[in-house]
């Protein structure tokens, strides 16, 4: 097994009885991570969340990733429009808008 | 038919912007320059998602066309508040024309692919190495590797978890937006962002796993 679950299995109840207070399982908490970061969670889920993060290093460190995941896309799939295919744009509207409005 | 965004159902991803409100108003009124500065202001936003979305430059020209020309010629539907929410319409817009230019192509049937998701004991734990490459997120410039393995990791997405995704993450319509373009529902376009995101993920963690 590797190192990463060895850290984080005894962080946190594996307690399955189905309680209202038992904690998040790592499964669980990464199944929540998108009501999470939206904000969408309430105040006491929240809490239980959290509460597993500050137990649970690697899910803790993955929840850093899923952030980061969103902002390294945006850098890597940003586009530029290339100057030659903005002169076509600029011609393309002058000549349709000035048809429409002249 | 182009179908426009309604515009009683706005919600600027920007902040208000009264640049954006008198030059809307000044070009409403016939002025045709004013016009052209919006369209140098938001010509690399609505170009880079209409190549995100078809990923062909010259499909991604003409909707960048399109959908500046079809935005001046409803100009007049912008009123009140929603003067202020342009560059959200418009990108609104591009996502409607480029969605319309995707379904006109021949699409080969969709079948449910697996996507990577991270792995978990029996125990609920994660059992996934995690290797520490969040601060590069932060940094301002991306190894061309890591440039490209993102882009294939995002270009093998299933098409509905990666037209969410993009809409979503790197142009920032929101849930609704989403949902009134791509008719799907908003919990199943969340499901599917939120799988996007894991796999996307694990194709970043894989590469820096490789590197290491």
């Amino acid at each position: 097994m590797l190192e990463t679950a060895r850290r984080g299995a005894h962080l946190f109840s594996t307690n399955t009885g189905g309680s209202k207070s038992r904690m998040y399982t790592c499964k669980e908490a990464v199944d929540v991570l998108l009501e999470y970061l939206d904000g969408e969670m309430t105040p006491e889920l929240k809490a239980k969340l959290e509460a597993h993060f500050s137990g649970c290093q690697p899910c803790e460190e993955f929840l850093a990733q899923y952030r980061a995941t969103v902002g390294l896309c945006r850098k890597a799939l940003e586009k530029r429009m290339p100057e030659s295919v903005g002169e076509r744009l600029k011609s393309f509207l002058k000549t349709n808008i000035s048809a429409k409005t002249g | 038919m182009t179908q426009f965004p309604r515009s009683s159902n706005l919600r600027s991803v920007d902040a208000p912007i009264d640049a954006d409100v008198a030059l809307v108003e000044a070009a409403r009124e016939g002025d045709v320059a004013a016009f052209e500065a919006l369209v140098d202001k938001y010509r690399d936003r609505v170009y880079g998602l209409a190549l995100r979305m078809t990923r062909t430059e010259a499909d991604a020209a003409e909707i960048t066309q399109d959908t500046f020309l079809n935005a001046y010629q409803h100009l007049a539907e912008l009123q009140g508040d929603n003067l202020k929410a342009f560059g959200s319409w418009l990108t609104r817009i591009a996502a409607n024309q480029s969605l319309m230019r995707l379904r006109h192509r021949k699409v080969a049937s969709q079948v449910e692919q697996s996507l990577d998701e991270p792995s978990f004991n029996e125990r609920g734990s994660l059992v996934d190495e995690v290797a520490d490459w969040r601060l590069d997120a932060l940094g301002q410039t991306l190894d061309n590797e890591l440039r490209t393995a993102i882009q294939k990791a995002t270009d093998e997405l299933p098409e509905d978890h990666r037209r969410v995704f993009l809409l979503r993450d790197l142009d920032g319509l929101s849930y609704e937006e989403i949902a009134e373009i791509t008719g799907e529902s908003v919990p199943a376009i969340k499901s599917r962002l939120h799988r996007a995101r894991l796999a996307l993920r694990a194709a970043i963690d894989d590469f820096y796993q490789d590197v290491e």
